[in-house]
């Protein structure tokens, strides 16, 4: 329950909210409190002040639920910032007694007052104010139909900004847009599956799967918005999306009824192929932890990891003209999970070891195994690392090490050397908070760029942090950046793009086994 | 019996006297809905008033209201003013206005406490006499505006009986 006005439905609050200020809008309210309605200029910067005893934690809570709805939406609020419109903020124990927080938009202003019990949780007032600045920004509505939606009367739970949120904002402020479009979050879909970002000659693709096909984004670099370009069509739900570039277009990978499957895609055009089952042995693909893939000359590589507490690595050669199958190796000894990458004339594995990862080396010609195998050991003392990723950047491969929450990430720059490997460079990066999670890496010749979700104190929940990079001396360009709004996700796991001059970060945000979205934003 | 045969007596009767008692009590029952209502917060309530009608259509009220709802329960006293508007046969319309404060006990979350509000409270009554000592009141439309630094409204329909005398 919020406000001072009556719960209306969801179509009511839709239509066109009044634009002028000081209109009595609602024929209750005029009757009981003879109040006007009070809206604010969201496009203008809006100050929350608190008012009475609020502890750093509610007003850090109340700071995140500003910053949410500036990155989801693009407005400007801020916690006693410089503001002409001002929103006084109270905790109050009357409120308790009716409801979790009320939003009076009567009178010449508008105020907010929240339920002190409440608020002395710090995972019911960030939830709670997240809702009240909803009302604080014109909407009058809430939205009955999902209870994780931030406009929901219902209090408390797993609280996203879902598609009907953006309506009624919108609705409520009609004409309102952000300064700039990397202001803000785009969300692409709903996709429990990882999405694939891919640079091509022709722009950058997203792939994602859904629930009767792999779809095909466009992404715009300079806004990071997704336009839907193409679909390869699947029978069901599509796992294990995969892309690799080569000079034909792009290959399309996914398991799909426990076989797996492999489409070409033309490049500019998005024409689809119709779909190649491979015959690429037995497998349990409920075990899979890892499928990459990589093209050689004339062949592509697949590299499936099973078995998650005892991973087993194995790989296969296909004829990318004729789909014939070439196995290359099974390889029960690789104990672990692992990336196929292109790296010039080579194709490279890059396996994860107790302590660092494990180069091994193939002639991208003919798949000739090079007696190159080399480990690149980064230790931090006898501390294992948890995972890594492996990104090519012109003639050079990126490695980032993450050994566990708080560790420094170790970066590594691995160059081709003679029929082996040369380690160029490392250093380390340390993190930006706690319980750090998953990291991505990309790049090009002026900058790289490294994402990475992670935890701050007060906030359990995993939010994406950005960093530039000197791609030659590893060195820091500025701080980390947080690109995700701070709201209730408790898991989220980033991909990185870089641009010519703007870069785009592409995650998932895992709020529940049943809805995991996939958002980007550019920076 | 005679007492009970009194108390059934047919309305037309009391309006037959044509002689209005001056006292009344009442014991209603009812809910107080909060606008925006929600599950936890509406309450069951029970009021109690003594009334006295002091200049032709003008009377004065005193009430105590006790109501509770899963996170909430209220006490009050409220004092006011009610004023007929229509008596025709048994029916009589009244408005009424009152005036007073609630001490309000919150359980949630496992935490209590006590806070309070001034109560305002306008509403429309209708009574029905069933005889000369007993009227049906129901309140179909009537509020409480509770006052703690700012309003809530509440809806609060009532039903139930008067005893006049």
């Amino acid at each position: 329950m919020r406000g001072t006005r009556p719960d209306i439905d969801v179509a009511a609050a839709l239509r066109p909210a009044s634009a002028h200020p000081g209109r009595c809008a609602h024929i209750v309210m005029l009757l009981l409190l003879a109040g006007c309605d009070a809206r604010l200029d969201v496009s203008q910067p809006i100050s929350l002040d608190p008012e009475g005893a609020w502890t750093d934690v509610q007003r850090t809570s109340l700071e995140n639920a500003a910053e949410s709805w500036n990155v989801e939406l693009g407005t400007h609020l801020g916690v006693q910032g410089a503001a002409d419109q001002r929103v006084p903020l109270r905790l109050s124990e009357f409120v308790c007694a009716f409801t979790n927080g009320v939003t009076s938009q009567t009178g010449g202003g508008v105020e907010v007052q929240l339920c002190s019990v409440d608020a002395s949780f710090p995972w019911l007032l960030f939830p709670l104010a997240l809702h009240e600045l909803g009302h604080v920004l014109n909407i009058r509505g809430h939205i009955h139909d999902d209870p994780d939606a931030v406009m929901s009367p219902q209090s408390g739970g797993d609280r996203r900004f879902t598609a009907a949120d953006r309506e009624l904002f919108r609705r409520a402020n009609p004409g309102f847009e952000p300064d700039d479009p990397c202001d803000v979050v785009f969300p692409v879909a709903l996709s429990d599956a990882r999405p694939v970002p891919v640079r091509t000659a022709h722009g950058s693709l997203l792939l994602w799967a859904e629930a009767d096909g792999v779809q095909i984004g466009a992404i715009d670099m300079a806004t990071a918005r997704v336009k839907r370009a193409a679909r390869i069509a699947t029978a069901s739900y599509p796992e294990w999306v995969r892309a690799t570039l080569a000079p034909e277009g792009l290959w399309v990978s996914w398991v799909e009824g426990g076989a797996m499957r492999l489409a070409h895609v033309s490049l500019p055009g998005l024409r689809a192929s119709a779909p190649l089952d491979l015959d690429i042995g037995t497998h349990d693909f409920q075990k899979v932890i890892e499928v990459s893939t990589a093209a050689g000359d004339t062949d592509l590589f697949v590299a499936i990891s099973e078995g998650l507490s005892n991973p087993v690595l194995y790989l296969y050669r296909l004829d990318r003209t004729s789909g014939a199958q070439r196995p290359l190796l099974k390889t029960e000894y690789l104990r672990s999970s692992g990336y196929f990458v292109r790296l010039g004339g080579a194709l490279v594995l890059a396996v994860r070891n107790p302590y660092g990862v494990t180069l091994h080396r193939w002639s991208a010609a003919d798949g000739a195994p090079l007696a190159s195998k080399q480990v690149v050991h980064l230790s931090q003392g006898d501390r294992q690392i948890d995972n890594f990723r492996a990104r090519v950047i012109g003639d050079a491969l990126l490695l980032a090490l993450f050994f566990g929450s708080t560790r420094p990430v170790e970066l590594a720059r691995v160059v081709l050397d003679g029929p082996g490997f040369a380690v160029t460079k490392t250093t380390g990066i340390s993190p930006p908070g706690e319980g750090n999670t998953l990291l991505s890496i990309d790049g090009n010749d002026d900058e790289l760029v490294l994402a990475l979700s992670s935890m701050r104190e007060y906030h359990p929940a995993d939010e994406v942090y950005v960093m530039r990079l000197d791609p030659a001396s590893l060195e820091w360009r500025g701080d980390w950046r947080r690109l995700s709004a701070p709201d209730q996700v408790p898991s989220v796991q980033p991909w990185v793009l870089a641009g010519p001059t703007r870069h785009v970060v592409v995650w998932r945000e895992l709020h529940d086994l049943m809805t995991i979205e996939v958002k980007t934003r550019c920076f | 019996m005679r007492a009970l045969a009194l108390l059934l007596a047919l309305p037309g009767l009391a309006h037959a006297a044509d002689v209005e008692p001056a006292w009344a009590a009442a014991a209603l029952a009812g809910a107080d809905v909060p606008i925006p209502s929600n599950r936890v917060t509406t309450r069951g309530a029970l009021a109690l008033t003594l009334e006295r009608d002091l200049w032709r259509r003008l009377g004065l009220r005193l009430a105590l209201h006790a109501s509770r709802a899963e996170i909430a329960t209220d006490l009050g006293v409220t004092a006011g003013a009610t004023l007929r508007l229509l008596g025709w046969r048994g029916l009589r319309l009244r408005a009424t206005a009152e005036a007073g404060y609630a001490a309000i006990r919150v359980d949630k979350h496992d935490v209590v406490l006590w806070t309070g509000a001034l109560v305002l409270a306008p509403g429309i009554e209708l009574g029905w006499a069933l005889s000369r000592l007993l009227e049906l009141r129901a309140v179909p439309l009537a509020f409480s505006l509770f006052w703690n630094e700012l309003w809530i409204p509440a809806w609060t329909p009532r039903l139930g009986l008067a005893l006049r005398w």
